[in-house]
């Protein structure tokens, strides 16, 4: 055998040039977002985000677009951020007193934190879905048609029915709960209760829907069904999902943003992040080399 | 020795440590149980002689000349007749032995105050009966009544013994006749107040009670639990609501007393409101009872998940909206709860209305709020300082009364919690 | 991406497992490079030993791509590798296809050349051969070299070296066809001595193949079919 071949052997490549991994090795790098974090027909357009609870800033200029009919996937480790950033788009954060928000989030090019818009509408108009499973305390039909009900989309009873059953078909739950609308909605394993609410959702037909990590508490099997859930979905809505699964990320989304501390270190491509991704911190997280 | 040895060692004295805990344990609660049976039953056994009364039956001639009666006569002549007459007279004739004054007047006192008005009442009822001699039964005086239930004992001495040996052989006699029969006292149930300890009843504090509650829960309810509402979820979060959230909690501790001379000085005094009304009483009872529904209240409201106010936000809820349509049917039962024990408090509570003027002596029953009444715990209070042998029974009797009905309104909060209690 | 590391995950056995398959692919590399030589000694010396001992241990490559092919189909299962770990796993996988198909080429040249000596066949195109062959040993050893060490300026310059050796062998294939027309009698040998040729040029492929799995590993562009200069020049230069 060639013998710079077996001195290489003896002595790994890798371990000459691997360093410890300390908290400066990892924070030292914050350029700017590498990638395409822009994109041509957004749906969302935030420039130069910044979130703060009190004097603690928790968002630090996060330039991001999200584009119409897209699947955006929002990964990184505990506490970097992506579900304050998440939490912004629909003015979540309003009802934390001690939160602030500085920057611009447009969507449909218009100011969501300007003074005329209405929380309410806005909630309306970009829906969410949380991470556990929180349908009301009521009937499932009653869970699907409260949205419709306080907004007053549906002039009749007749036409609320219908409504509600095409929620819940396009949750893909009609066929499971078809005999038992009147059944109480927390009578319902994990994963229905997670399309429960991906239906009460959809019924008040926003345009873009939230997801925070949606099926962190549910089995493979329901996480499947809520995935191939999404995959529907994105036919007619931009869906924005925070996720800790990064499997999870690459199977459902078309584009990845990595948040690490506050920052949006890297956007691009779902394949190119999880094949070849340009940023080291994102290497690092999606490797698994921290986080 | 190796670890599994050190761990079996000290095995044995954590065992022990926990055996002793439990035992301790075991034991508080059965001393507590104990104490409770004693309690029980000795008010039991002592309110059991005034749930049944002592009847003596007597011929009595209605006879329409001495009454100064006839069937036409108008109600307000019968009225004022004097049906002590003939019911002395049927006494007499029972006893014609007797003759002396003092001795007759003795007599008389077999049959209580209330008979002439029971007997009044009866001919209003159906006047043919005027000129008629019917056997009718009287309720005995309270000493009869004691010496039939055996509270007073026969074989003591005279000089001993409240009831004299003249009477005890008028009893003995009737007895004899089996002219004396013991019932049910319904009247206990149905009558107001009286000085005479057969014809007390507890209706009056019972009503009295009933007003004073629904006026404290008709103030007290809307405005604690509006007042949690908005604490907890709507005020913002500066100095101005924390004082107000330590005083809420001072005033919880406040002694009731202070709610009572505020009653006093405040709505009596200077609003002129009418004194030993259940109206006032109930306001000041809402004073105290506010505190401890508003902090079992936010309590419960604080208990809801965030999850639930959330998916209501996301879906466009206003604010309101989410209180209202869900985070409020999600407390109802620990607001229910925490309000029932704040009535019990309330249904048990004695020094507030002893300075509003409630602790007098009321004959008649309330019909409402405003009437002047008396309360349960406070007709326990006024029958335990009377010195006749007849109110200890009452007494205990009215106890009881007062413990069902506390019973019943924690039975009722642990079925509300229980019906209005769901999963999420 | 200046650098590809492998031992800083948090899981150790993961760590291992990756330094594992690179190792056995060195080794495995090792093997196939070793075995290039000998052919090439055997056909210097005209031993028929050599030959048959190349012969007798072109089993032990094949072994292990078998077991490199496990492993790395082990470490997809279990472990979903991600961004550098995924593309080393695939580069090689890639990779040992190519070290199997080297090993399988220097066992074609050992068959060729125990019929050739068999036959006591004499040219002076052997010299020839033996240059060429050189030129792809060194291809190899390098392109196993930048393997090891991950280098993918390196393996571009040695992909480029890879037109040479082409031009080369183009060169060689004139000069033996031209021999065969001249002595149709030797047609047969000579024909063998340009599949020999043909053979080591494939080598020189192969070595290629594995440059441009490493510049996919450390650059994660697929650069097969592509410009080789156009490459150096968007990333190197």
């Amino acid at each position: 055998m060639n013998e710079s071949v077996l001195n290489e052997l003896a002595e790994p490549v890798s371990r000459v040039i691997s360093k410890p991994e300390t908290e400066d090795s990892l924070n030292i790098e914050y350029t700017a977002t590498v990638g395409q974090p822009l994109c041509d027909d957004a749906k969302f357009s935030t420039k130069n985000v910044d979130v703060y609870y009190a004097d603690n800033q928790a968002i630090h200029d996060v330039t991001l677009d999200i584009g119409a009919n897209e699947v955006i996937a929002l990964i990184g480790p505990s506490g970097c951020g992506k579900s304050t950033y998440l939490r912004t788009l629909n003015r979540m954060n309003d009802t934390i007193d001690i939160c602030r928000v500085e920057g611009q989030i447009l969507l449909d090019g218009k100011d969501i934190y300007r003074k005329k818009q209405d929380p309410v509408l806005l909630r309306a108009r970009v829906g969410m879905v949380f991470q556990k499973p929180n349908p009301f305390p009521k009937s499932i039909y009653d869970n699907v048609a409260y949205g419709p009900k306080i907004h007053g989309l549906t002039r009749n009873k007749s036409e609320l029915d219908d409504l509600v059953e095409e929620a819940l078909i396009k949750a893909g739950l009609f066929q499971e709960v078809k005999d038992r609308l009147h059944a109480p909605g927390t009578g319902l394993s994990g994963g229905q209760q997670q399309r429960l609410c991906i239906a009460r959702t959809i019924a008040v037909q926003p345009e873009v829907i939230l997801m925070d990590e949606p099926a962190s508490a549910l089995d493979p099997i329901a996480t499947a069904k809520i995935e191939e859930l999404i995959n529907e979905l994105k036919e007619n809505f931009t869906i924005v999902i925070v996720t800790h699964s990064m499997q999870q990320a690459a199977r459902v989304s078309q584009r990845t943003a990595y948040f690490h501390m506050g920052r949006l270190i890297e956007v691009g491509e779902t394949d190119q992040i999880f094949t070849n991704p340009a940023h080291d911190l994102t290497e690092k997280y999606i490797t698994g080399r921290f986080g | 020795m190796n670890n599994t040895d050190i761990v079996r060692q000290s095995l044995k004295k954590r065992y022990l440590k926990e055996q002793i805990f439990k035992f301790m344990g075991m034991f508080s609660i059965a001393t507590a149980i104990l104490f409770l049976l004693i309690l029980l039953v000795d008010i039991t056994t002592k309110a059991m002689p005034a749930f049944s009364q002592t009847k003596i039956a007597l011929p009595i001639n209605l006879d329409a000349e001495k009454l100064g009666l006839d069937a036409n006569s108008s109600t307000e002549s019968m009225m004022n007749a004097d049906f002590r007459l003939v019911i002395r007279a049927a006494l007499l004739e029972q006893f014609p032995e007797v003759t002396k004054r003092k001795a007759k007047r003795e007599l008389y006192s077999l049959t209580s105050m209330g008979a002439e008005f029971q007997l009044r009442d009866m001919v209003i009822e159906d006047p043919s009966l005027i000129g008629q001699t019917k056997t009718i039964e009287f309720m005995a005086d309270d000493d009869v009544d004691a010496v039939i239930k055996g509270s007073i004992d026969r074989t003591l001495p005279e000089s001993d013994r409240r009831v004299k040996d003249q009477k005890l052989s008028w009893i003995e006699s009737l007895e004899k006749s089996g002219q004396i029969s013991t019932g049910f006292n319904w009247n206990f149930f149905s009558n107001g107040d009286s000085r005479e300890p057969e014809m007390a009843g507890i209706k009056g504090a019972v009503l009295g009670s009933l007003f004073t509650l629904l006026v404290t829960l008709a103030l007290s309810f809307p405005v604690a639990v509006a007042a949690a509402i908005y604490l907890e979820e709507f005020a913002p979060k500066n100095r101005f609501i924390d004082f107000i959230e330590i005083n809420i909690n001072n005033l919880a501790a406040v002694p009731s007393i202070v709610f009572g001379l505020l009653g006093l000085a405040v709505f009596i005094n200077f609003f002129s409101m009418p004194r030993s009304a259940p109206l006032v009483g109930g306001i000041v009872l809402s004073l105290m009872t506010l505190p401890t529904i508003i902090i079992a209240s936010r309590s419960a409201i604080k208990a809801v998940p965030p999850s639930l106010r959330e998916a209501a936000l996301g879906l466009g809820a206003s604010k309101m909206q989410s209180v209202f349509h869900h985070v409020l049917p999600a407390a109802l039962p620990g607001i229910l709860t925490g309000t029932i024990i704040g009535m019990a408090q309330a249904l048990g509570e004695t020094a507030p209305l002893l300075m509003i003027g409630m602790v007098a002596f009321i004959v008649d029953i309330p019909q409402s709020a405003v009437d002047p009444s008396t309360v349960l715990p406070i007709q326990v209070y006024l029958w335990a300082d009377s010195p006749e042998r007849g109110f200890l029974a009452k007494t205990s009797a009215a106890i009881l009364v007062l413990l069902f009905f506390l019973v019943a309104m924690n039975a009722i909060a642990i079925y509300l919690r229980k019906k209005f209690e769901k999963k999420w | 991406m200046e650098q590809v590391e492998f031992e800083t995950h948090t899981s150790s056995e993961y760590n291992a497992e990756l330094e594992d398959i690179r190792n056995h692919l060195l080794k495995m590399g090792g093997k196939a490079e070793n075995q290039l030589r000998m052919a090439l000694r055997a056909m210097k010396e005209g031993s028929k030993d050599l030959a048959n001992e190349l012969l007798a241990h072109g089993d032990d490559i094949d072994q292990m791509e078998i077991d490199l092919d496990q492993e790395c189909t082990r470490i997809i299962a279990r472990r979903q590798p991600a961004a550098s770990d995924l593309r080393l796993i695939v580069a090689v996988m890639k990779s040992i296809t190519d070290i199997e198909r080297i090993g399988d080429e220097t066992e074609k040249m050992a068959r060729l050349l125990k019929k050739l000596i068999a036959r006591d066949f004499q040219s002076k195109y052997y010299k020839e051969i033996d240059y060429l062959g050189q030129e792809v040993l060194s291809n190899l050893s390098d392109a196993l070299n930048a393997l090891a060490r991950l280098d993918a300026e390196e393996a571009i310059k040695i992909a480029q070296r890879d037109q040479v050796i082409d031009a080369h062998f183009d060169e060689l294939n004139g000069y033996l066809i031209k021999q065969m027309v001249k002595d149709p009698n030797k047609v047969k040998p000579y024909l063998k001595l340009s599949q020999c040729g043909q053979a080591l040029e494939r080598i020189g492929d192969h070595a290629k193949n594995i440059c441009e799995n490493i510049i996919y590993l450390v650059i994660g562009k697929d650069v097969r079919h592509t410009n080789i200069d156009d490459v150096k020049s968007d990333y190197f230069e």
